[in-house]
C-alpha cells in the first residue's frame, strides 16, 4: 500500500482515536514526502473530507478524533451501489480482500480527485449490490455496521440551527478577529462591533468561534456560526443551490452546491458526502464545491436546517 | 608552599569556584588582564607565574618538578578533597601561557610550549626547557584531577568543562579553558538561547552542529566573542570531535536554559524568537515558545511596551499578537526582557522557515530539513543570492512572491529532493548556502514516520513502532571517512546506500517484512519494528466519539461510546422508515408496481446518471434499476427482451387478495402479462382477478 490517502486511513484506522495534534504531525510527515505542492491547511482539508466520507469523527473544540466504525450503506437510487465507509484495518481489508477473492462481492475503489496542494484521499468503496437483504447479511459477516441509506437517515436527523451555550464575553485587550461574510475571511476587529462571528483565543490557547447576537455571546463551531449570522441577515443568501440532474426520470435529483466560505458544518457535509460516497468536487473557477447525487429532498433539508432557502437557479 | 601560592589558591578558589558557581558550567579562563584585576583586588604583589615558579622544583633531580605541589595534592586527597585541589595555581598558568599563544600560527602545540617556558622566564630551549616540557604531563594529570574532582563533589563546585582531545590531550587541556573568556560565556548562553537549543542539551545537538550553527551565527555580525574563540571557529576542522566541539558540547550540556548574567544571579530563562510567516504568507508575526515551568510572565520592550505572556496550545506563549515585525525588528533585532525571561531576535538576512506541526504555520527554524518542503524569507539586498542558489537545488520550480513586510521576498517551496543537486549547492557555497545546511549528526537517528503503537518499556532499546510504509527516515551520521561516504548497516547487511549523510534516508522505500529492524551504522543502531496492523478487531477508540440522537441529532460531537442511538461516521440510528428499494437488472424494458386496490405503477427506465459517467469507472456505473416501492405495493411485474417476470414483494401470507375496481384495466394487463410465470395460490388470485377485469372490458 503506497497511496498516501489509503496509508493515512489505514493509519487512523490502526490508531483508533487519539489527538488531532498528532494526527497532523504524521500527515505532514507523509505528505511532504508524497506531495510536492502541498499547501498550509492541507492536513486540516484532508481530515474535514475524511469526517464527509464517514472514516472519522472529530471534535475539533477538544482536538480529539476517533476513527469510526465500518459501515456500509446504500446510495440514494444510485442503480444499486452502495459504499462501504469507515475504518479500514490491516485486519479488515484481509477480510474485504478475501470476500473479493471468493466473488461475495463486486468492489471498485473510485479516487476522488484533489488539486496538487492537498493530501491525497483514500479510494471509496463502492459495491454493487442487487438485494438488500443480502447486502446487510454480507456487512455482518465482514465485521461492517449496516445503516440502509445514510444519506437520507441522517438528513432526517439533522439538526436546526441554535445558539443554545451562552458564554463570556471575550477578554477586553485581547486579540480579536470578526468574520467577514463578503470577503469570507476573518478580519481583525480592535473590540466587538455588533452582531456577527468572532474568533478569538481563550487563556488556555484555544482558537474558538463566538456569535454575538442581541447583547449576548454564544459557543458555535466556525461553520454554524457563519450559518447563524447568516440566517439572521438573510435567509436567501443564496450559497446553497440544488440544480436538477437533465436525465430522463432522475427529476429528483441533482447537484448540491455550496459557495466558498460557506462551509456545511460536519454532519451536513456527510450527509451530502453519502448520496454518492464520493468527495465533493472542487470548482475553482466557480468557487464552490459540488456534492452528486443529492435528493432534492435531502438538500431542502440541509438548507432548512441551517435557516437558508434553497436556491435553484441554474445560471 | 609559600604564601604567596597560598593566597593565588584562595583567590582562584573564590572567584572560579566558589558558592555562586553552583550546579553552572564553570571555566578556568585566565588572562594577562585578569590575573591583573585579580591582582589589583585582592592585593597580592606577587605575579601567578612567581607564585608558581617559586614552588618549582629544580634544585633535587631525584624528584619531579611539581613535587611540592603533588605532595600538597597528595595530602589534599588523604584528607578528604575538601575545596579546591591544590595545583590550582599550576593549572591557571598553564591557561595563561595558552591565552598568549600567539594568534599567528594557532594553537599549534609547540606554540603552546613555547608560552609555557615564557611564563616562567625560562630560554625556550636546553635543559630546563626539556624539563618544563616533561613536567607538562604531571600538569595534564592535575587537570583529570580537576575535573574529576568537580564531577565527584556533584556540582557543588560549578560544572566541568576540562575538555580535551586525542591529538592535543596534554596541553588541550589549558587550550580549552583559554578559548572562552567570561564574556564569551555570557555570548553563547545568547547563542544557546537564539538557536533554541533545550536546557541541559535534551535533544542531544552534537559538537559539530553547535560548531557549524555558531558559524552562521557569528558569520558577517559582530557578536563580540572574543578573537581567539572566533579564530577557533574559523579553523577549518569539519572532521572528529575537536577542542572547540568538545567545549561546545560540554557548555550545552550544562547549559541551565539561563543568560549567563552574574548581575542579574543567572535567573533569567532566554529564548530564541520565532519568525511566524501565517496566513499562507500575507502575515508576520513573532513567535516565543513557551518555558515549561513559566506558564505566565511579562516581557518589556527596552523602555517600551510590556508584554503579558500566557502559554498556550502548541506550546508556545500568546500575547505578542500585538507586536507586528517591521523591517526595523527584522534589520535591528528586537530583545525583549522581563524579570524571569529574555527574548531575542537576532537579525539575519535570510531565515529559513519549515511548517510548524501545531500551528500548521511557517516558523523560522535552526536547519534544513532535506526532503521536507522549506519556505525562505530573504532581505531584498539577498534575494539574488539565495535565487540562484534554490535554483541550483533544483526539483521543482520555487515560487517567488512579495514578503508580508517591506523589503524581504518570499520563496516557497524549497526542498532538496535531489541529492546530487542538494550536495552540489552546498558545495558551491555563498553567503547565504549555510541556511540550507543539514543537521550534523553524531549518530543514527529515526525521524517521522507513521507510528501506531506507543513503547512503553523503559529502556527497550526500540526506537518506534511504524506502519508498514509508514516507517520513518534515517538520519544518517555525519561521514568520518576520508570518501565522505557512510557503511548503512539494515538487518545485519552492510551497504553503502548513499554517498551524502546530509539526505535522510526514506526506509520506506525498502520493501520490509512485518518485524523488528535494525538499522544504522557501524557505531550506532536504531531498532524499530513495521506492522501492518495490530488489532484483529476493531482499535480501542474506534466509534468513541459520535452525535447522540433523540429524534434530531445533537449538534456538537460527544463521547458516545457503544450507544447504537448516536450516528458515528456513516451509521445512522433506525429512526426514519425508508421507502422499500427493489432492484432489477438494468436490461428490463419495463416494470410495473402492482397493489392490491387495483393499482398500476409504471416505472421509469433511467439512463446512467452524468455523475456516474464522469466520476466512477465503466464497470461500476450500476447495473440495476432501483425501483422505489411505495406502501401497498406487493407485485412487481417487469419485461426484458426475452420475457415478462413477476416477483413479491412482500411475503406471501402479507399479501392482501385483491381488490381492484371493474375498471381498472392497466392493473390488469400488467398482471395478465406475466400470468404465466408464478404458480403461487395468491398470485393465482390475482390472475383471476385480472381476467374478471379483462373478461369484463371484453364483454363489454
Amino acid at each position: 500500500m503506497t497511496d498516501p490517502g489509503d496509508l493515512l486511513l489505514r493509519w487512523v484506522s490502526e490508531r483508533g482515536a487519539g489527538a488531532l495534534s498528532d494526527v497532523k504531525q504524521g500527515m505532514w510527515w507523509l505528505a511532504s514526502t508524497y506531495c510536492p505542492d502541498i499547501e498550509p491547511g492541507a492536513a486540516g482539508r484532508w481530515l474535514r473530507d475524511a469526517v464527509s466520507l464517514g472514516h472519522m469523527d472529530i471534535d475539533w473544540r477538544n482536538r480529539r478524533w476517533s476513527a469510526a466504525p465500518p459501515v456500509l450503506t446504500r446510495l440514494p437510487h444510485a442503480r444499486g451501489l452502495a459504499v462501504l465507509a469507515g475504518s479500514r484495518t490491516a485486519a479488515f481489508d484481509d477480510r474485504l480482500d478475501q470476500a473479493v477473492k471468493d466473488g461475495l462481492v463486486e468492489l471498485f475503489r473510485v479516487p476522488s480527485a484533489r488539486p496538487s496542494r492537498d493530501i491525497p484521499l483514500p479510494v471509496s468503496l463502492i459495491v454493487q449490490f442487487d438485494d438488500e437483504a443480502g447486502l446487510a447479511q454480507w456487512a455482518t459477516e465482514l465485521g461492517a455496521e449496516y445503516t440502509s441509506c445514510f444519506a437520507l437517515q441522517g438528513a432526517a436527523l439533522l439538526p436546526p440551527l441554535g445558539l443554545e451555550v451562552r458564554t463570556s464575553a471575550p477578554e477586553f485587550g485581547q486579540p480579536l478577529e470578526q468574520y467577514n461574510l463578503d470577503r469570507r475571511e476573518y478580519q481583525p476587529a480592535g473590540r466587538p462591533q455588533g452582531d456577527g462571528l468572532y474568533r478569538l483565543k481563550q487563556r488556555e490557547g484555544k482558537r474558538v468561534c463566538q456569535v454575538l447576537r442581541n447583547g449576548e455571546w454564544y459557543e458555535t463551531s466556525h461553520e454554524e456560526g457563519v450559518y447563524s449570522v447568516l440566517e439572521s441577515r438573510n435567509p436567501e443568501a443564496d450559497v446553497l443551490r440544488w440544480l436538477p440532474e437533465k436525465d430522463c426520470g432522475r427529476e429528483r435529483f441533482g447537484t448540491l452546491y455550496v459557495d466558498w466560505g460557506y462551509p456545511l458544518p460536519d454532519l451536513h457535509r456527510r450527509v451530502a458526502v453519502m448520496c454518492s460516497g464520493l468527495a465533493p468536487r472542487i470548482n475553482a473557477h466557480a468557487e464552490n464545491l459540488a456534492y452528486d447525487n443529492v435528493p432534492k429532498a435531502v438538500a431542502i433539508r440541509i438548507a432548512d436546517s441551517l435557516g437558508q432557502h434553497l436556491g435553484e437557479n441554474d445560471e | 608552599m609559600r604564601a604567596a601560592y597560598r593566597r593565588w589558591h584562595e583567590v582562584l578558589s573564590t572567584e572560579f569556584f566558589g558558592a555562586d558557581h553552583a550546579l553552572r558550567s564553570t571555566v578556568l579562563y585566565v588572562d594577562d588582564e585578569i590575573e591583573r584585576q585579580l591582582a589589583e583586588l585582592y592585593g597580592i604583589e606577587t605575579s601567578l607565574a612567581q607564585a608558581v615558579a617559586d614552588e618549582l622544583n629544580w634544585g633535587d633531580p631525584e624528584r619531579p618538578l611539581f613535587t611540592h605541589v603533588q605532595r600538597e595534592d597528595a595530602q589534599w586527597v588523604n584528607s578528604g578533597i575538601e575545596g579546591p585541589p591544590p595545583s590550582l595555581p599550576v593549572l591557571a598558568l598553564s591557561v595563561l601561557a595558552a591565552t598568549r599563544m600567539a594568534s599567528s600560527d594557532g594553537m599549534l602545540r609547540s606554540n603552546f610550549y613555547k608560552r609555557w617556558f615564557q611564563v616562567f622566564d625560562e630560554p625556550l630551549s636546553g635543559y630546563r626547557a626539556n624539563k618544563l616540557r616533561r613536567a607538562f604531563e604531571d600538569v595534564a594529570e592535575m587537570w583529570e584531577q580537576l575535573d574529576s574532582w568537580l564531577q565527584e563533589t556533584g556540582g557543588l563546585f560549578g560544572t566541568s568543562t576540562v575538555s580535551t582531545d586525542d591529538f592535543y590531550w596534554k596541553i588541550g587541556f589549558p587550550i580549552s579553558q583559554a578559548l572562552v573568556r567570561g564574556s564569551d560565556r555570557q555570548v553563547l548562553t545568547r547563542f544557546f538561547a537564539t538557536t533554541r537549543l533545550r536546557p541541559r542539551n535534551r535533544t542531544e545537538v552534537s559538537g559539530r552542529e553547535l560548531l557549524r550553527r555558531l558559524r552562521v551565527w557569528t558569520a558577517g555580525r559582530e557578536r563580540h566573542l572574543s578573537p581567539r574563540l572566533m579564530e577557533e571557529l574559523s579553523k577549518g576542522a569539519d572532521t572528529g570531535e575537536t577542542l572547540i566541539t568538545s567545549l561546545l558540547r560540554r557548555l550545552a550540556d550544562d547549559w541551565d536554559g539561563t543568560l549567563h548574567e552574574p548581575e542579574h544571579g543567572h535567573r533569567r530563562r532566554a529564548l530564541g524568537l520565532r519568525l511566524m510567516v501565517a496566513d499562507r504568507g500575507r502575515r508576520l508575526d513573532w513567535l516565543a515558545e513557551a518555558v515549561e515551568t513559566t506558564p505566565e510572565t511579562e516581557v518589556c520592550l527596552p523602555g517600551g511596551r510590556t508584554f503579558t505572556l500566557r502559554k498556550e496550545y502548541g506550546d508556545v506563549y500568546g500575547g505578542l499578537e500585538s507586536l507586528r515585525p517591521s523591517p526595523q525588528q527584522l534589520a535591528h533585532g528586537v530583545r525583549l526582557e522581563g524579570e524571569a525571561l529574555v527574548l531575542e531576535w537576532v537579525p539575519q538576512e535570510v531565515v529559513l522557515l519549515r511548517m510548524h506541526p501545531y500551528l500548521g504555520e511557517w516558523v523560522s527554524t535552526e536547519y534544513f530539513e532535506p526532503g521536507e518542503q522549506h519556505w525562505i524569507l530573504a532581505a531584498d539586498s539577498a534575494v539574488g543570492e539565495v535565487r540562484s542558489m534554490v535554483n541550483t537545488l533544483g526539483g521543482r520550480t520555487v515560487r517567488e512572491t512579495a514578503a508580508p513586510t517591506v523589503g524581504w521576498k518570499l520563496f516557497k517551496g524549497v526542498r532538496a529532493v535531489n541529492g546530487g543537486a542538494f550536495a552540489r549547492t552546498l558545495d558551491r557555497g555563498g553567503a547565504h548556502s549555510y541556511v540550507l545546511e543539514p543537521q550534523i549528526r553524531h549518530r543514527a537517528e529515526l525521524s517521522g514516520g507513521l507510528r501506531i503503537a506507543t513503547e512503553y518499556r523503559v529502556g527497550s532499546g526500540v526506537a518506534g513502532h511504524f506502519l508498514r510504509g509508514g516507517g520513518p527516515d534515517l538520519l544518517l551520521p555525519a561521514s568520518e571517512s576520508p570518501d565522505g561516504l557512510v557503511e548503512v548497516v539494515l538487518d545485519g547487511c552492510t551497504e553503502k546506500l548513499r554517498a551524502d549523510p546530509r539526505i535522510p534516508f526514506p526506509l520506506r522505500l525498502v520493501p520490509l517484512d512485518e518485524g523488528e529492524h535494525e538499522v544504522g551504522t557501524a557505531q550506532s543502531s536504531q531498532v524499530f519494528t513495521l506492522h501492518d496492523g495490530l488489532h484483529d478487531g476493531l482499535p480501542p477508540g474506534t466509534g468513541m466519539l459520535g452525535y447522540d440522537c433523540n429524534g434530531t441529532a445533537q449538534r456538537k460531537l460527544s463521547e458516545v461510546g457503544d450507544s447504537g442511538a448516536a450516528i458515528r461516521g456513516a451509521y445512522a440510528p433506525d429512526s426514519k422508515r425508508l421507502p422499500r428499494t427493489e432492484l432489477v437488472r438494468s436490461d428490463v424494458l419495463e416494470a410495473v408496481l402492482i397493489d392490491h386496490r387495483g393499482s398500476a405503477r409504471r416505472v421509469k427506465q433511467q439512463s446512467v446518471p452524468a455523475w456516474m459517467v464522469s466520476r466512477l469507472p465503466e464497470e461500476a456505473r450500476g447495473s440495476c434499476l432501483e425501483v422505489e416501492v411505495p406502501e401497498g405495493y406487493v407485485w412487481l411485474v417487469y419485461r426484458t427482451a426475452a420475457r415478462w417476470s413477476v416477483r413479491a414483494l412482500a411475503a406471501v401470507e402479507d399479501i392482501p387478495d385483491p381488490a381492484p375496481s371493474h375498471d381498472d384495466y392497466a392493473w390488469a394487463h400488467a398482471i395478465l402479462s406475466a400470468a404465466e410465470r408464478s404458480h403461487a395460490p395468491v398470485w393465482l388470485g390475482y390472475v383471476a382477478a385480472a381476467e374478471a377485469i379483462a373478461g369484463k372490458r371484453g364483454a363489454s
